[in-house]
C-alpha cells in the first residue's frame, strides 16, 4: 500500500537525518530562547520581590495576572512584541530551510551533506517564499469563503435576527469539517508544489502549482491518505502530550519543561516525516506523470 | 375573540360600570389574612395579546391607598412602553438607541408605545381629558414615559381611590428587556404603573411628593407593593409564565386565558411562547417552574443546582423566601433582549446550548436574579436613584454565593486552564475601567458618565462590601444585611437607612473599635472616588554597632567584643499611595521564622515599624489575608528580601515553550 509505505519511508528519512532534525529543533529553541530571555529579568525586576508573585507560581492566578498586566502591562507588551519579531524570523527561517530539507530528501539513501543542505536552502529560498505567499493568500481565500458560507448558512442576514443557536451549531458541524478538508487540500497542494520546485528546478511557480494540482487530483486517494496519516500522527502526539502533562501536573517543573521540549521536537520531527513521506510518494508514485521531473541532484546554482 | 370589541359600542358610563363588576374588588376587601405588605397600589388587569397586530389591549383597575397625611390631588403613572416610541425618548438618547435592535426596529416599524384611551375614577369622573405627559428629570418634551393625572376629587389622607382605564399598547420589537421577537413575548414594564407617593420622612422626602421618574436607560424599578390579579388572553398554543401563581386557565374558542395572582409585589411581568417546555420542582417548599426552549432542556440540572444554592444561602442568612413560587425563564437566542432580568417571582437567565460546564454564566445570572428577590424586589429601594442598594448588594452576594459553591478561583470561568472567580472578576472589572475614579457609587443612575454605571454600581459596591466584610468579619456583615432586610422588607429603604444599620450593628458588636459609626468608611467608599493602594516601600536590616564605653559603673568599661551576637536594627516602611484609608494588618517575617503581625490604622501617608534583634527581617506584607478588596495593586502589598528568581525563570521557561509552539504552528503555513 503506497501511502503507508510512503509514511514509513518518511520516518526512515527523518531518522536517517537526525542531525537535520536536531538542527531544526536547535533553531527553534534558540530563537524562542532569545525571545523569552528578557522576561526573566523583567519579572525579577518588577514583581520578583513580591510575595504575590511567589504565590502565583502555584497555579493560574487571575488576580495576580490582572494586577500584573495593569501595572506592568506596557513592559510585558514590549517583550511580547519582541517575541513576535522572533516568530516572524522563525517563519522566514522555515522558508529558508524548506529548500534544504527537500533537497536532502530528494536524494534518498545518500548521507547528509551540510553543503548540499545549505545549497538547497539558498537556491530555492525566493521560490519558496513566493510559494508561501501564494498559498497563504489561497488559505485566506478558503477561510473567507467558508466563513461567508458559515455566516450565511448559520446566522443568515443579521445576528440580531438569529432565531436560535441551533442552526449555527449545525452549520458549524457541517461546514467546519469541510473547511478543514479544504484547508488540508491546500496544504497538500503547497507541499507537492514545493517538492516539485526542488525536483523540477523551475523558476516560474505556476507550473509547479499546476503540476501539484494535477498530481493531487489524479492521485487523490493516495495523497489524501498519506496526509491523513500525518495529521493523525500529530493528533496522537498532541493527545500523548496532554495525557503526560496531566500526569506530571503538580510535580517538579523540570519534568513538565522537558516533556514540553519533547513535544516541540516531536512536532518538528513529524513535519520532517510529512515532507519525507510526500517526497517519497512524489518520486515513487507520481514521478512518471510529472512533467519536468528530474531524478538525481539538482543543477548547480545559477 | 377580543373582549374589548364587545365593550366598544357601549356608552362610557355603562362601560365603566360593567368594568367595575368585571375587575377584582379592592384587595383590602378580599383578604382575611394579614398581608406581607401594606398593599398601597393594587391592580386588576385583563389583557389580550394580539399576536397578529403585535398589540396588547387591556382593561385595568388600580386601587391606590394614600399612605400619607397629605391630600393628594394628582396621580403619576409610568408609561414605560413609550420609551420605545421613537429615537427621541430619554431612554433611547441615554442608551444611544436600542443597541443591536435599533436597525431592526426602524426597518420593521417595531416601535413600542402605550395609549390610554379612557380613564375614570370610582365616582365616574373622566380623567382622560386632563391627563398629560411631563418630564420631571430632563425636560425632554419627546419623552412620554410619565403621565400626570389631575384628580377632580382628591384623595384624602389615609383615603383611597379606584381608577379604571382602558389602554392599548404597541409591543416593541425586541427592545431592551421587553418586547417580542418571532413568537416569543416578554412583557416587562408593560402596563401603566403608578409612581410612588412618598410621605414626608420617607427616604429623602422632606414633604409628601410623587416619585415617578422617566424611564432611564440603565434602571427601572421603584414601585409600591400591592396585589396583582392579571388575566392574560392569547392564542391557545401559547404557554405563559408570570409573576405570581397561576390560579386558572380557561379555554375560550381559539384563545386561552391564563389567570395569575401575585401578592405583595412591586411589579408584574409575564412571558409567552408556543415553544416553551416546562420543568417543575419543589425546593424548600417553593414551587420552581423553569421555562425553556427545547434545545436548552439539557441545561435544567445546572439551573436547578444554582437556584438551590441561592435559596439555601439566602434562607440561612436573611430568612426564608417569602413568595409562594418562582418562575425561571431561559429565553431563546432571539429573546436575548430579555435575559438577565429580575422581576417579582420571575427571573430570566441566559445560555446557549453548547455552553461548557466551566462557563458559569447561567448559574451567575440565576443566583444574581434570585438575590434580587430580597434586595430590590422586597427591600424595595429606589433603583433609579440608588441603584447600588439593590444591584450592588445583590452583586456582592452573587459573588459570595458563587465563590462559596463553585470555588473562589473558578466560579465564573473554569475552562481549558483559564480560571476566574466571581469576586476576582468584579475586581478586574472595576480596576479595568479606563478611569475608575469617574464616579462615586452613590449617584443617580442616569448621571453616570462614560458607561461607568454598571461597573461602579455593581463591581465597586461589591468590592466596597467585601472590604467591609474583611474589616468587620463575614458574620457581622451578614448580620447587617439580615437586619437591613428584616427592618425594610416590603418597604422603601434608602442608602442612609443602610449605612445607619451598618453603624448600629458594628457598634453593637465591637463598641467604638471602628469609631462611633461607619461614616468614615462609607464617606470614602460610597460618596468618594478615591483609590486605595498600600505598598511596602522598603525593608532595612542595619547592623547595630556593639555597645562600648562606660555606662552605669564608671569603673566598668564595656568593650565591643564582649557583646558577641550581631544585633540588627530592622525596619519596614509602608506607604499609602491612594486616597482611601482603612485599618490594615501588617505581617512581618524574620530570618529565624518568627512572624509578627502589626496593626496599622492606615491613615498616615507612610508608616515605619522598627525592631531590634539578632534576626533580620526577610519579608513584610500589608493585608496578608487580602481583606481590603479595594486595594488596586496587590503585588506591591508585599516585599521579600529573597527575590523569587526561580519563579521568574519558571515563568520565562513557560513563555519559552509557548513561543516554541507558536513558532512551530506558524511554520506549518510555509
Amino acid at each position: 500500500m503506497k501511502p503507508l509505505t510512503a509514511y514509513i519511508m518518511g520516518w526512515k528519512a527523518s531518522l536517517q537525518h537526525k542531525g537535520m532534525w536536531l538542527a531544526l529543533y536547535g533553531f527553534n529553541l534558540l530563537l524562542a530562547f532569545l525571545a523569552a530571555i528578557p522576561l526573566s529579568g523583567f519579572l525579577s525586576k518588577t514583581v520578583g520581590q513580591s510575595l504575590a508573585f511567589a504565590r502565583s507560581l502555584e497555579g493560574f492566578d487571575y488576580t495576580f495576572l490582572r494586577d500584573f498586566m495593569r501595572e506592568y502591562g506596557q513592559g510585558f507588551g514590549q517583550i511580547v512584541n519582541h517575541a513576535i519579531g522572533y516568530v516572524a524570523l522563525y517563519l522566514l527561517l522555515s522558508i529558508l530551510l524548506m529548500g534544504g530539507i527537500l533537497h536532502v530528501f530528494r536524494q534518498w539513501g545518500e548521507p547528509f551533506r551540510r553543503a548540499g543542505f545549505w545549497q538547497g536552502c539558498t537556491r530555492y529560498f525566493w521560490r519558496m517564499l513566493r510559494l508561501a505567499v501564494y498559498f497563504l493568500l489561497l488559505q485566506g481565500l478558503v477561510l473567507a469563503l467558508f466563513g461567508f458560507i458559515f455566516y450565511k448558512a448559520g446566522i443568515g442576514s443579521s445576528l440580531s435576527e438569529l432565531e436560535t443557536e441551533v442552526p449555527v451549531i449545525q452549520a458549524a458541524n457541517f461546514i467546519l469539517p469541510l473547511y478543514l478538508l479544504a484547508a488540508i487540500l491546500v496544504f497538500m497542494l503547497h507541499d507537492y508544489a514545493k517538492i516539485h520546485v526542488v525536483h523540477a528546478d523551475q523558476r516560474w511557480l505556476f507550473r509547479p502549482i499546476w503540476q501539484a494540482v494535477k498530481l493531487v487530483f489524479r492521485n487523490f486517494g493516495k495523497a489524501a491518505l498519506l496526509y491523513l496519516l500525518n495529521v493523525a500522527s500529530f493528533l496522537l502526539l498532541t493527545a500523548l502530550y496532554w495525557w503526560l502533562s496531566g500526569l506530571l501536573k503538580g510535580g517538579p517543573f523540570t519534568g513538565s519543561f522537558l516533556l514540553g521540549q519533547a513535544f516541540v521536537a516531536g512536532r518538528i520531527g513529524l513535519k520532517l516525516v510529512n515532507l519525507g513521506s510526500a517526497t517519497w510518494l512524489y518520486q515513487q508514485a507520481f514521478g512518471g506523470v510529472v512533467k519536468g521531473y528530474k531524478k538525481g541532484p539538482p543543477n548547480s546554482p545559477s | 375573540m377580543d373582549v374589548l370589541l364587545i365593550f366598544l359600542p357601549i356608552k362610557r358610563m355603562a362601560f365603566f360600570a360593567f368594568l367595575s363588576l368585571l375587575l377584582p374588588l379592592p384587595p383590602a376587601l378580599c383578604h382575611k389574612e394579614q398581608p406581607l405588605s401594606s398593599r398601597i397600589a393594587s391592580y386588576g388587569i385583563q389583557v389580550r395579546l394580539d399576536t397578529a397586530g403585535r398589540k396588547a389591549y387591556a382593561l385595568q383597575s388600580l386601587h391606590w391607598k394614600n399612605p400619607s397625611s397629605d391630600t393628594v390631588r394628582e396621580l403619576q403613572f409610568h408609561l414605560y412602553y413609550n420609551a420605545f416610541r421613537n429615537t427621541e425618548s430619554t431612554f433611547a438618547k441615554e442608551r444611544g438607541g436600542f443597541g443591536m435592535f435599533t436597525e431592526a426596529m426602524k426597518a420593521n416599524c417595531g416601535w413600542g408605545w402605550m395609549d390610554i384611551r379612557r380613564m375614570q375614577d370610582e365616582h365616574g369622573n373622566d380623567l382622560t381629558r386632563a391627563m398629560h405627559y411631563f418630564q420631571p428629570d430632563d425636560g425632554n418634551a419627546a419623552d412620554r414615559t410619565v403621565l400626570r393625572v389631575p384628580l377632580p376629587r382628591p384623595v384624602l389622607p389615609g383615603g383611597s381611590i379606584r381608577v379604571d382605564m382602558e389602554w392599548v399598547s404597541g409591543i416593541p420589537r425586541a427592545a431592551l428587556r421587553t418586547g417580542y421577537q418571532l413568537d416569543y413575548y416578554f412583557m416587562a414594564q408593560w402596563f401603566p404603573k403608578l409612581g410612588v407617593y412618598e410621605p414626608s420622612g420617607t427616604r429623602y422626602a422632606e414633604k409628601g411628593q410623587w416619585n415617578c421618574r422617566q424611564y432611564h436607560g440603565n434602571v427601572e424599578y421603584y414601585a409600591d407593593f400591592g396585589l396583582y390579579e392579571v388575566d392574560i388572553t392569547l392564542p391557545a398554543g401559547f404557554k405563559v409564565g408570570a409573576s405570581g401563581l397561576l390560579t386558572g386557565v380557561k379555554q375560550a374558542g381559539e384563545n386561552r386565558t391564563w389567570s395569575f395572582r401575585a401578592e405583595d409585589v412591586i411589579d408584574f411581568t409575564w412571558t409567552a411562547s408556543p415553544h416553551f417546555v416546562e420543568v417543575e420542582e419543589e425546593y424548600r417548599g417553593i414551587p420552581l417552574r423553569l421555562l425553556f426552549y427545547p434545545h436548552h432542556l439539557h441545561l435544567a440540572p445546572r439551573y436547578l443546582q444554582a437556584i438551590r444554592h441561592a435559596i439555601d444561602f439566602c434562607a440561612e442568612r436573611f430568612g426564608p423566601y417569602p413568595y409562594p413560587g418562582l418562575t425561571i425563564v431561559d429565553p431563546p437566542l432571539h429573546g436575548a433582549f430579555s435575559s438577565a432580568m429580575e422581576y417579582p417571582m420571575l427571573i430570566t437567565t441566559a445560555a446557549v446550548c453548547l455552553l461548557p460546564e466551566g462557563v458559569k454564566t447561567p448559574e451567575i445570572l440565576i443566583v444574581h436574579e434570585f438575590v434580587h428577590q430580597y434586595f430590590g424586589q422586597i427591600a424595595a429601594s429606589n433603583e433609579q436613584e440608588e441603584a447600588w442598594l439593590d444591584e450592588g448588594i445583590t452583586n456582592y452576594y452573587e459573588a459570595r454565593i458563587m465563590d462559596e459553591y463553585y470555588g473562589s478561583r473558578t466560579s465564573t470561568i473554569d475552562f481549558m486552564g483559564f480560571r476566574m472567580g466571581n469576586m476576582e472578576s468584579n475586581r478586574a472589572d472595576f480596576f479595568g475601567l479606563p478611569n475608575p475614579q469617574v464616579s462615586e457609587i452613590a449617584r443617580t443612575s442616569w448621571q453616570f458618565q462614560d458607561d461607568s454605571y454598571h461597573t461602579i454600581t455593581y463591581s465597586k459596591t461589591t468590592l466596597l462590601l467585601r472590604s467591609l466584610e474583611g474589616l468587620i468579619g463575614t458574620e457581622t456583615l451578614d448580620e447587617i444585611m439580615r437586619t437591613y432586610f428584616e427592618r425594610w422588607k416590603f418597604h422603601h429603604p434608602c442608602g442612609r437607612d443602610f449605612t445607619a444599620i451598618a453603624s448600629e450593628v458594628v457598634f453593637r458588636k465591637y463598641g467604638p473599635l471602628f469609631g462611633q459609626n461607619l461614616d468614615w468608611f462609607f464617606e470614602q467608599g460610597l460618596y468618594g472616588t478615591g483609590m486605595c493602594d498600600y505598598a511596602v516601600a522598603s525593608i532595612s536590616n542595619n547592623p547595630k554597632p556593639a555597645r562600648a564605653g562606660v555606662f552605669e559603673d564608671p569603673g566598668d568599661c564595656i568593650l565591643p567584643e564582649t557583646e558577641r551576637a550581631q544585633v540588627y536594627e530592622s525596619g519596614v516602611t509602608l506607604h499609602r499611595l491612594g486616597e482611601l484609608h482603612f485599618p490594615v494588618e501588617v505581617r512581618i517575617r524574620f530570618e529565624d521564622g518568627k512572624t509578627v503581625t502589626e496593626q496599622w490604622d492606615g491613615r498616615a501617608r507612610s508608616k515605619e515599624f522598627i525592631y531590634e534583634g539578632v534576626s533580620k527581617i526577610t519579608s513584610a506584607e500589608i493585608d496578608p489575608e487580602q481583606k481590603i478588596a479595594l486595594d488596586k495593586n496587590l503585588i506591591n502589598n508585599s516585599l521579600s528580601l529573597a527575590p523569587e528568581r526561580a519563579g521568574a525563570r519558571k515563568r520565562m521557561l513557560q513563555f519559552l515553550l509557548w513561543v516554541q509552539n507558536v513558532m512551530q504552528s506558524v511554520s506549518v503555513l510555509v
